[in-house]
C-alpha cells in the first residue's frame, strides 16, 4: 500500500514537472541578466534534456531552490521529468550505439527503443545484454504488424519517429523476443539476450562476415574498449578459426605478433553467435529457422545448427579451430584484461565459458567494466566531453559504482553524473 | 571550340571538388563521424593535433539536428510544429549537425539552422499576430503589426529583442547585439517604400526576420 501511494505521488509530482517543463515561457523583459546559480540550474537541465531553456523557465526557480539546499539530485530529477530527457539526450546516446558507424544520423530502432524503455522504467540495465523484451509505440500512421514492420523491417519505428511520437509517454514494453519463420509468422526467441539480439544490433553486426563483428561491437558499446585495447597475444589460440591465415605474407611472426592477439579474445567469444545470422530483413537462428541455402527464412547452416559463414574459408589453415557448437570461452582472463574487465559471475566457471549469446551478454553486463563503461557514455552524453579516463580511473570506478549501488539504473546514473563538479564546470 | 572545352572544364574541375569535398554531409542518414575505425568510445587519449570540442573538454557544445528542432520549438513556445517546419527540417537535415562537437560548424549549417529558425518564426510571428490582447504576448507584445514597420519605434523593438534574448539566449543582449539589430531595423525599414513601410506585412516580415536571425545565432544552438 505504501508503495502504492509512494508511486502515485511520484507520479504526480513528475506529472506536474513535465508539465512545468511544457508551459509556455513568457520572458521578463525587465530582469537583470541570470545570476550564476540561475546559469548552473540552466546547464544542469540542458545537458540532462538536450535542448535549451529560456531565461525565465519557471523550473529554473524551482532547481535553484533546490541547488541552494544543496540537493542535486533533486534539481537534476526536474530535468529527467522533462519528456526531452528520454525523446532526445537518450535516444541520441542510444543512436550511436546502435550501428556500425556509430553515427546519431540514423533512424529510430529496436535497441534505441530497448535503451529508452530500460531508462524510463528505470528496470536492472544488465537487462539491455540479458533480458528477453522489446519496446513498441503506437499512433496514428505507426505501422505495427509484428512481422512486417518490427521483426523484418525498421517500419515501425521509423513511423514513430517521422510522426513524431513522444518515446518518453508511447513506449510499451512487450514480454518475450519473437524472430521471423515467414512472412506471417514467428516463434519465441531461443536465445534472448537484450539488445544484443534486437533487430538494429544484429543487423549492424550480423550481417554477412563471421560473425566476429558482434563480439568486437558488444565490448565496444558495452565495455567502451576497441578490440586494439584488449586484445592478446599471449593468449591461448586454440578458438581461432580456418579462415584465419597464421602465416600472412609468409610471415607467422605477423600472425603470433598481430594478428593472434585479437583473434585470441575475438574468436573465443564468437561462438556464442554460432546459431546467428542476418539476412537484411530479419534475425534468423539456425535452431528455430529452417535450414538450407540461404534465402528468405531459411538460414545457411549445418546439422549441428552452425551457421556456415562460423566455418567459412576453411583451406586458409585447415588446422585451425572447427565450430561446432555455440559454446565460447573467455580468453580475456590473463592479468591485464582481467583487471580491466574484472569478471564477475555466481561461479568461477561462469566467467570461463558459457553457452550462446545469454550467457555471454550476462559475463559483460556482470563485470565491473560494464558499469564504468555506462558511466563513462552518460558522461559524455550529459557533460559533452571526453572523460580522461586515465586520469580519471577512480573516478570512473566510483561512478560505476554508485551506478550498481542505484540498482544499475540508468536514470540515477544520468542524475547523479549531471552534478558532478568534473561535469559542471 | 578547344578553348570553349577548356574554360568549361577550368569551371566544372574546382566545382566538382567543392561539391565532393565541401557539402558531403548533406544525406539524410550517413556516416559523418569517423568514429568507424576510430577511438570515439575508446580510452585513447587525444591526439595533438586533435579539433575536437568535446575531447578538448571545452564547456560548449553544438546542439543535433534533432535538438535544433526541438529546442527551436521550445524557445518559440510552438507546441505543434507545422507541416512546413517539418518540411523544412526534414530537407535541411543533412547540413545539420551530425553531433555535438562545435566544429561541425560550417555554411551549410549555418544556412541550415536559420531557414529551419525561419520557419518556426514563422509560428511564432503568426502565434503572436493571432492574440488580439497585446499583453498577452509572449515577444511582440510592443509591436503593433496593423502599422507596418513605420510604426516600430526603436523602444518597441528594443522590447521584443530583449524578450527573444532571454528566450532564445538564456541572457539579455549585449550592447554590440542590439546596436547591431537596431541597424538592421533601419536598412531593412530604408529598403523600402514609403508605402509599404505602412503596411501590416512589412512588420510581420522584420520581426520574422529578426527572430530567425536570433534563434540561429550561436547562442541558440549551443549549450
Amino acid at each position: 500500500m505504501k508503495f502504492i501511494v509512494y508511486s502515485l505521488i511520484t507520479l504526480g509530482i513528475a506529472g506536474v514537472l513535465t508539465e512545468l517543463a511544457n508551459a509556455q515561457v513568457r520572458p521578463d523583459i525587465s530582469a537583470a541578466n541570470p545570476t550564476a546559480m540561475d546559469q548552473k540550474a540552466r546547464k544542469i537541465y540542458e545537458r540532462l534534456t538536450g535542448t535549451k531553456l529560456p531565461a525565465d523557465s519557471p523550473v529554473i526557480a524551482q532547481m535553484v531552490a533546490l541547488l541552494n539546499k544543496g540537493d542535486l539530485a533533486g534539481a537534476a530529477q526536474i530535468a529527467t521529468a522533462d519528456p526531452n530527457f528520454l525523446n532526445i539526450t537518450v535516444k541520441l546516446m542510444a543512436l550511436e550505439m546502435s550501428t556500425r558507424d556509430e553515427t546519431i544520423k540514423t533512424p529510430l530502432n529496436d535497441m534505441v527503443a530497448g535503451i529508452i524503455g530500460v531508462t524510463r522504467d528505470q528496470t536492472d540495465a544488465r537487462e539491455l545484454l540479458t533480458g528477453n523484451f522489446y519496446y513498441v509505440g503506437s499512433g496514428t500512421n505507426v505501422r505495427v504488424d509484428l512481422n512486417a514492420d518490427i521483426l523484418l523491417s525498421n517500419n515501425h519505428y521509423a513511423d514513430l519517429e517521422s510522426t513524431r511520437q513522444d518515446l518518453a509517454a508511447n513506449l510499451v514494453r512487450v514480454e518475450g523476443q519473437k524472430i521471423a519463420t515467414s512472412a506471417t509468422t514467428n516463434v519465441a526467441n531461443p536465445d534472448p539476450a537484450g539488445v544484443l539480439t534486437s533487430r538494429a544490433f544484429m543487423g549492424a553486426h550480423a550481417l554477412m562476415g563471421t560473425n566476429r563483428r558482434l563480439v568486437e561491437y558488444t565490448f565496444r558499446e558495452f565495455a567502451c574498449v576497441p578490440l586494439s585495447e584488449w586484445a592478446d597475444t599471449g593468449a591461448s589460440d586454440l578458438r581461432i578459426g580456418r579462415d584465419i591465415d597464421r602465416f600472412p605474407a609468409a610471415d607467422h611472426m605477423k600472425f603470433l605478433t598481430s594478428c593472434k592477439g585479437c583473434h585470441t579474445v575475438m574468436d573465443g567469444f564468437r561462438g556464442a553467435f554460432a546459431n546467428w545470422d542476418f539476412d537484411g530483413m530479419g534475425l534468423k537462428n539456425a535452431t528455430v529457422n529452417t535450414k538450407g541455402g540461404a534465402s528468405a527464412f531459411v538460414i545457411a547452416a549445418d546439422g549441428n545448427n552452425v551457421v556456415t559463414k562460423m566455418n567459412r574459408n576453411n583451406t586458409v589453415f585447415p588446422s585451425g579451430y572447427v565450430m561446432t557448437n555455440n559454446t565460447w570461452v573467455n580468453n580475456a582472463i590473463r592479468p591485464a584484461n582481467a583487471s580491466f574487465f574484472e569478471w564477475r559471475g555466481s561461479t568461477s566457471g561462469e566467467t570461463l565459458g558459457g553457452t550462446g549469446v545469454k550467457s555471454f551478454g550476462t559475463l559483460v553486463a556482470n563485470s565491473r567494466r560494464f558499469s564504468q563503461c555506462m558511466a563513462k557514455r552518460v558522461y559524455k552524453s550529459v557533460c559533452r566531453k571526453e572523460l580522461d579516463t586515465v586520469a580519471n580511473k577512480e573516478k570512473l570506478k566510483q561512478w560505476g559504482d554508485e551506478f550498481e549501488a542505484s540498482g544499475y539504473k540508468i536514470k540515477k546514473l544520468y542524475e547523479n553524473v549531471a552534478t558532478k563538479t568534473e561535469c559542471l564546470n | 571550340m578547344t578553348n570553349k572545352y577548356l574554360k568549361i572544364m577550368l569551371v566544372l574541375v574546382p566545382s566538382m571538388a567543392v561539391a565532393l569535398f565541401g557539402f558531403n554531409n548533406c544525406g539524410r542518414y550517413g556516416a559523418l563521424q569517423d568514429s568507424g575505425s576510430s577511438d570515439s568510445s575508446s580510452l585513447g587519449s587525444s591526439s595533438a593535433d586533435e579539433v575536437n570540442s568535446e575531447k578538448l573538454g571545452l564547456p560548449y557544445a553544438l546542439l543535433s539536428a534533432e535538438q535544433t528542432l526541438s529546442s527551436m520549438l521550445k524557445l518559440g513556445n510552438v507546441t505543434t510544429a507545422s507541416t512546413a517546419v517539418i518540411n523544412e527540417y526534414n530537407s535541411r537535415y543533412g547540413s545539420l549537425a551530425a553531433g555535438n562537437d562545435l566544429s561541425m560548424v560550417n555554411g551549410p549549417l549555418m544556412l541550415g539552422s536559420t531557414s529551419l529558425a525561419g520557419e518556426v518564426c514563422n509560428s511564432v510571428v503568426a502565434q503572436e499576430r493571432a492574440i488580439t490582447d497585446v499583453t498577452q504576448r509572449n515577444f511582440f507584445g510592443s509591436i503593433n503589426f496593423a502599422t507596418g514597420v513605420a510604426g516600430i519605434s526603436d523602444e518597441n523593438f528594443e522590447a521584443a529583442v530583449r524578450g527573444m534574448a532571454r528566450q532564445f539566449w538564456g541572457r539579455n543582449e549585449n550592447m554590440d547585439e542590439l546596436t547591431m539589430l537596431k541597424q538592421y531595423k533601419t536598412e531593412f525599414s530604408d529598403a523600402l517604400a514609403a508605402n509599404v513601410r505602412t503596411q501590416t506585412a512589412s512588420a510581420s516580415n522584420l520581426m520574422l526576420a529578426t527572430c530567425a536571425a536570433m534563434l540561429s545565432a550561436v547562442d541558440a544552438i549551443s549549450y
